[in-house]
Parts: C-alpha cells; sequence; structure tokens
C-alpha cells in the first residue's frame, strides 16, 4: 500500500468513513457476540475494544456468561451428551461447535497529520491501518478459542508504508480442577489480553499507541557506525507469545503464568521480514516464564459472578461505571540470545538472562479512571561480546480517562522509559530515554464504530521514537 | 322374591364401593407447593431444556407398592428423547419408541453403578420394551446420534410428579396427591441444581394437603446431606 497525497486521501479517507457509516445503520453490522446473546456492544464495553466489568468477566470465563444457556439466543451444535464425560474413552469427548459463524470483523482508518514539520509528508493516509478477522467463542462450558487473521499496514513514524498479514490462536481447556475457573489450560498465542500489568493493557486501552513500556525493546547496534557485520539482539517486547499458559479468576482476583519464548522472529515494533507470521513464534521452544496477577478492590466481582441488574444482559444505564481500586503485578524471566558478527565474519553467541517486574494500580470513580504503573528491568548481557555491562530500565506510565457522556472520552497519558546503557560501544547511543505525553478523545460514533484524534507530544527522545512526537492521529474504527 | 334380590344386590354393592372410597380418600393426603431457583437462572425451551423437577416421597417405614401395570412411553423423534425427564416406579414397563425416520440406539448409562446396556437399535415405526427393576437415575442415549439424551428417574414409591420450571417466573408449582398419610422423606431432582435444605422430613395428613415449598440451587450453595 502506497501512501496516498493529501487531496486523494481526504477524499478517500472521508468516503470510507461514509461508507463505514451507512453500514453501520442499516443494522446488521454487529460481532459475533452481540448477535449470540441478542444484546448490545455496551453489555460488554464501555467503549470498544475496551470492556467493562461485564465484558471481562465474560472473557475470563471462557466466553460465557454464568448460566449461559439461559441467555445465547442461538444454541450451539452439540457434538454430544455431557452424559459421555462418563463414557471416555469409550465415545467421543463431548462439546459443542457455534451454531453460527463464530466470526467478527474488525476495521481501522488512520490518518497521520505531521503538526510540527518533522516530517517529509504533512498527511500520511492508512486506510486500512488494519482488517481483523476475529473467531471467538466458547464450546461447551469446558473448551473455549480464539484466533484472529490481521492485516496490517504500518509507517512506523512516517516511513514508507508496508502492509503484512499476521495471525494468533488458542485454545482454552476449562476448569481443569478444583472450583470454577480457578484452574484453565490455555495453548497457542497467550498473552494476548495483555502480556503486561493487568490495569494497563494495549488490549483493552482507549488511545491508538500501545503503551511504551509494553513495545520498547533494547535498543540495537548500528551497523553502519559500529563496522558489525551482524548483530542480533534481544527482542522481547510485552507482546503476545506462543507457549502454555495457566490462569483463573474468582470474585476479587485473577492470575496468568506461563511457559514462552521471547526469542521471537518478528518483533512487534519492526517491520517484518515476511508477509505473512503467527505472531509471537519464537526461534526457540519456550524457556521464559511469567506470571500476572491482579486484586481488585470493591466494584463488581472480577469473575463476572454478578452484575449490576437481573443479568448481565440487563440494560445498564450507566455501563462504564464501576467504582473499584484495583493493583497488579507482573514479573516476567527470560533469556536471550545474542550474536555478533564483526567485520571479519567470526560469529560471537552469548545469552541475555533478563527480567522485568512491573506494578500497578487503577482507580475508577463514577465517570473518571486514573492509572499508574511502573515497570523495572535488567538484562544481565544485552550487548554479548560488545560490552560485560548489564542494563537497568525503569518504565512508567500514569493515565486518566473521562466520561464526559457515555458515548466521549477525552483521555490523557504520559509515560516514559529510562534505560542506563553502556556508553563507549560503537553505533550505540547511551542516551535512549523518552517521554510522551498522549492527548486525546474517543467519541462512540455507534456503539460499534469510534473515531480516535490523538496527539503525541514527547518531552524527552523525540529523535528515539522518530516521526510520531508532534503528530495527530485520527483513527476510526469499526467492529461488525 | 327374585325381582327383588337384584336391586338389592346392586344397592349393596354401590355401598361397598362408597364407603371404601370414603375410607381410601380418609386415609391419603397431598403435598404440594412451590419450586423456587436459588442464585441460579435455567433454560427452559429447548429439546434438552433444564426445566423439569422431578419431586418425590420416600415413606420412612418402608412399604411395596406393586409396580403399574400400564407401561410408559419413551419416543424419539426428530432426532430428540420425548420426555426429556421421565419418572417412574421401579418394575415399570417403557416402550420405547422410534418414530423418526432414521435408526436409532438405546443405550443406558446408570448413574449409580456407572455401568452401561445397550438394549438395541431399531428402525422407524419399531419399539422395545424394557422393564426398569433397578431404583436410581438412568441417562439413556442414543449412540447413533451422540447428541440426544433422555433421563429417567426410577424410584421406589408411586408418589412422584415432574414439575415444569417457567421461563419467565423462573419458577414452578408442584402436587403429589392419594398420598397415604404418615411419615416422608421429600427429594426433588433436577438435571443441574440441588436442593437448597437437602431432604424435608414431609408428614402427610388423611384429606389435607401438606404445603411444602423447595428452593434448589447450584451444588455449591445447596446443604450437603
Ligand atoms: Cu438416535
Amino acid at each position: 500500500m502506497k501512501t496516498l497525497k493529501n487531496g486523494v486521501g481526504i477524499g478517500a479517507f472521508c468516503t470510507s468513513m461514509l461508507i463505514v457509516l451507512v453500514l453501520a445503520s442499516e443494522g446488521w453490522t454487529v460481532p459475533y457476540f452481540s448477535r449470540k446473546y441478542r444484546t448490545s456492544c455496551v453489555t460488554c464495553h464501555e467503549a470498544f475494544p475496551k470492556r467493562n466489568a461485564v465484558g471481562e468477566g465474560f472473557r475470563m470465563r471462557g466466553f460465557q456468561f454464568v448460566d449461559d444457556d439461559v441467555y445465547r439466543k442461538e444454541e450451539p451444535v452439540e457434538m454430544g451428551d455431557k452424559a459421555y464425560e462418563r463414557l471416555w474413552p469409550k465415545a467421543v469427548w463431548p462439546s459443542t461447535i457455534p451454531s453460527q459463524i463464530p466470526l467478527s470483523l474488525i476495521g481501522r482508518f488512520l490518518g497521520e497529520v505531521d503538526l510540527d514539520g518533522s516530517r517529509d509528508e504533512s498527511m500520511m493516509f492508512l486506510l486500512p491501518e488494519e482488517i481483523e478477522l476475529v473467531a471467538a467463542d466458547a464450546m461447551g462450558e469446558s473448551l473455549s478459542f480464539y484466533g484472529d487473521v490481521i492485516y496490517i499496514s504500518k509507517d512506523f513514524g512516517g516511513n514508507d508504508v508496508e502492509s503484512w498479514i499476521t495471525a494468533k490462536a488458542w485454545l482454552q481447556f476449562q476448569n481443569l480442577l478444583g472450583p470454577e475457573n480457578v484452574l484453565n489450560l490455555r495453548v497457542g498465542t497467550v498473552g494476548t489480553q495483555g502480556m503486561a500489568l493487568y490495569t494497563a493493557r494495549d488490549a483493552n486501552n482507549f488511545t491508538t499507541h500501545f503503551y511504551q513500556y509494553t513495545t520498547w525493546a533494547m535498543p540495537k547496534v548500528n551497523l553502519s557506525q559500529s563496522g558489525l557485520a551482524d548483530f542480533q539482539g534481544n527482542p522481547f517486547t510485552l507482546q503476545p507469545l506462543s507457549g502454555i499458559e495457566v490462569n483463573g479468576v474468582g470474585k476479587r482476583w485473577m492470575y496468568a503464568g506461563g511457559w514462552v519464548s521471547s526469542q521471537v522472529k518478528n518483533p512487534v515494533n519492526e517491520f517484518p521480514e515476511s508477509d505473512f507470521y503467527v505472531v509471537g513464534v519464537g526461534e526457540k521452544s519456550p524457556q521464559d516464564l511469567f506470571l500476572q496477577c491482579a486484586y481488585k478492590i470493591g466494584g463488581l466481582p472480577m469473575d463476572g459472578s454478578a452484575a449490576k441488574g437481573e443479568s448481565p444482559l440487563a440494560a445498564d444505564p450507566e455501563f462504564w461505571r464501576d467504582d473499584h481500586l484495583m493493583l497488579s503485578l507482573f514479573g516476567y524471566r527470560g533469556t536471550a540470545d545474542i550474536e555478533v558478527e564483526d567485520a571479519a565474519g567470526l560469529t560471537s553467541t552469548s545469552a541475555d538472562d533478563f527480567w522485568r517486574l512491573g506494578a500497578g494500580v487503577q482507580a475508577k470513580y463514577g465517570d473518571l479512571t486514573v492509572g499508574a504503573g511502573y515497570m523495572w528491568g535488567r538484562n544481565d548481557n544485552p550487548y554479548g561480546v560488545l560490552s560485560t555491562n548489564s542494563v537497568d530500565s525503569g518504565a512508567w506510565l500514569a493515565e486518566a480517562y473521562y466520561f464526559v457522556y457515555p458515548w466521549l472520552i477525552p483521555y490523557a497519558r504520559y509515560e516514559g522509559l529510562t534505560l542506563d546503557l553502556p556508553s563507549g560501544v560503537a553505533g550505540l547511543d547511551d542516551d535512549q530515554d523518552r517521554a510522551r505525553i498522549i492527548v486525546g478523545g474517543k467519541a462512540m460514533i455507534r456503539a460499534n464504530i469510534a473515531l480516535n484524534v490523538e496527539g503525541t507530544f514527547y518531552t524527552d527522545g523525540a529523535e528515539v521514537e522518530e516521526g510520531i512526537d508532534g503528530t495527530l492521529f485520527v483513527l476510526l474504527s469499526a467492529a461488525f | 322374591m327374585r325381582n327383588l334380590v337384584y336391586p338389592l344386590v346392586v344397592i349393596a354393592a354401590a355401598c361397598g364401593l362408597i364407603s371404601a372410597g370414603f375410607a381410601q380418600a380418609a386415609a391419603t393426603g397431598s403435598v404440594a407447593g412451590s419450586i423456587e431457583l436459588h442464585k441460579a437462572k435455567v433454560k427452559t425451551h429447548g429439546a434438552k431444556s433444564f426445566k423439569d423437577v422431578v419431586v418425590y416421597l420416600e415413606p420412612l417405614a418402608p412399604a411395596d407398592y406393586p409396580p403399574p401395570v400400564e407401561h410408559a412411553v419413551m419416543d424419539q423423534r426428530g432426532l430428540v428423547f420425548i420426555p426429556h425427564v421421565m419418572a417412574i416406579q421401579v418394575g415399570t414397563t417403557v416402550d420405547f419408541l422410534n418414530s423418526d425416520h432414521d435408526r436409532h440406539n438405546v443405550y443406558f448409562l446408570y448413574d449409580k453403578t456407572g455401568e452401561t446396556l445397550d438394549i438395541g437399535t431399531w428402525g422407524p415405526g419399531q419399539a422395545v420394551s424394557y422393564t426398569f427393576t433397578e431404583t436410581g437415575l438412568v441417562i439413556t442415549l442414543c449412540q447413533l446420534h451422540l447428541e440426544m439424551a433422555a433421563h429417567i428417574l426410577v424410584l421406589a414409591s408411586p408418589f412422584f410428579t415432574v414439575a415444569e420450571i417457567e421461563g419467565e417466573t423462573q419458577r414452578a408449582e408442584y402436587a403429589i396427591h392419594s398420598v397415604p398419610a404418615g411419615e416422608y422423606v421429600l427429594k426433588a431432582w433436577h438435571k443441574k441444581l440441588k436442593m437448597k435444605t437437602g431432604d424435608l422430613r414431609t408428614t402427610v395428613t388423611a384429606g389435607r394437603t401438606t404445603t411444602v415449598d423447595v428452593a434448589i440451587t447450584r451444588s455449591k450453595y445447596a446443604q450437603q446431606p
């Protein structure tokens, strides 16, 4: 996809907005779960894709409500009666498959306006920026699945646009042991809903940009400046990874922990090497561990076991409200291979052991939500033979959003990263600290169509994340 | 004289019958009440709904009741067992029909023992009868259509009823009539839910209706017996 020039771009952008609006008002365009339960998006979302307490409970139970069969309007196709569980292995393990194709379509259309003249082009358009095909559902009480295929166009801060396709998928076995929802086993792409602090997750946010603390990677060594033939650094970011996860949820707590590999072929913040890849697939078998947990004080229970009204589907005129305080912790421990190939073609390989430990807090009161988080980190030897130094890191964030109306939500986030990089490594700038302010607003044009207008302004290290400082992002997203 | 004898016999016989009837009525009573759902909701529509609740009485003093002569009927129609929940007295013969265009199988899973019994596979219009000689829950399956299932609750006494939960109100009413006066334990069976209070001691008084309201709930909220 090539960059569109101003006039044509604006025309195309407006046209696509119009098409989307017309389709939505036809009324057939609602995502799969909304169709399955014949319920509004606001049953589960504050402003899609960000879920409210009901939606989080539904998700963490494996896409089921309490007494799910009472609420669903379309019966799944049974593969066998529950009684066959007792006859196993004499018979087919029973489950159900969805009677309707459990697909939803999400489109994101992005316009970028250069506010400070730092880019070559004053406007850029990614139409679409993303097309997501999502399949997710429960298959009986004991199985759930998720899969997505996403067409992505990115420019990473005003560079040439490149497009590729990614895929993610997981299968979850519910309620393996003990009380309901306490032990579930997930295999596939784990951490799809936040390989990070539960209180600050990319998959459950209002902004068009992912958090800095989830996307930063250890800076690479510039090959031409260093005179090296090749440098393979530690590609770790807090993004979905392939592996195995156990998770569970109770009234006031949740946890997820797993065994993954962070040495991915295609890091999330780089143009990928291939046109299609599966997110988080590593070059090595899993050897990293992560653990995420959260505790909620006040508000609706996290496991969806109680609702504000008669049922979780009962219309809630204050669907975005849920006064509470939530605390979260996240820890990660991993190892990455570092490869340095010098000009003579000699390759040195070493290991970089690293860890992250973060704490977060979120408070919601009335129409206001505030949150903050900090993540400490240490990489023992991220530059291999180039430096014996370890690198300590600290990433932080503070954010707030406010429901002026149920459909208009201004937000702000201040976030930053400090890295004590070694000095004297050729091709590595030892000051790559950065901090930025994101200010914007989200307007829900329809329950399933949103418009974000968002500016990003760096207070430090604008040159590190080139092309994003002083840029206005206009994002139209729609889910069908 | 001869023409007088006949009417007299008839009158005497009638008196005997009436007095016997009174005696019967005088010696039995009824148990009735409501069934409420506690912290639960159930689906009440569809082939395998959760609307059925079997309410039954077990006499405290052991007694033998002769099994009914009439057969009960379980049909297979449209790939569905009808009824989905059936209560019978032990010794009852059930005729398993096939009103479909397809072949069906009937396969029992005895809940108590985990034992299974395949009573055969037969075509449209045919029927196979089976007499249940053990009490307990018999999960009835069709091995040709794995999603088909019915529940046959085989009870020791003839004092039972199958009540239906109404979708809108999520409650039901039940009544068991012609129960000999005496001491009983009232029990309720549901596919998923259990009696909140556990079994209830119930006294049946001749000529009266004893009201016993029942609450059923998820296992975790139910008192274990
Ligand atoms: Cu069959």
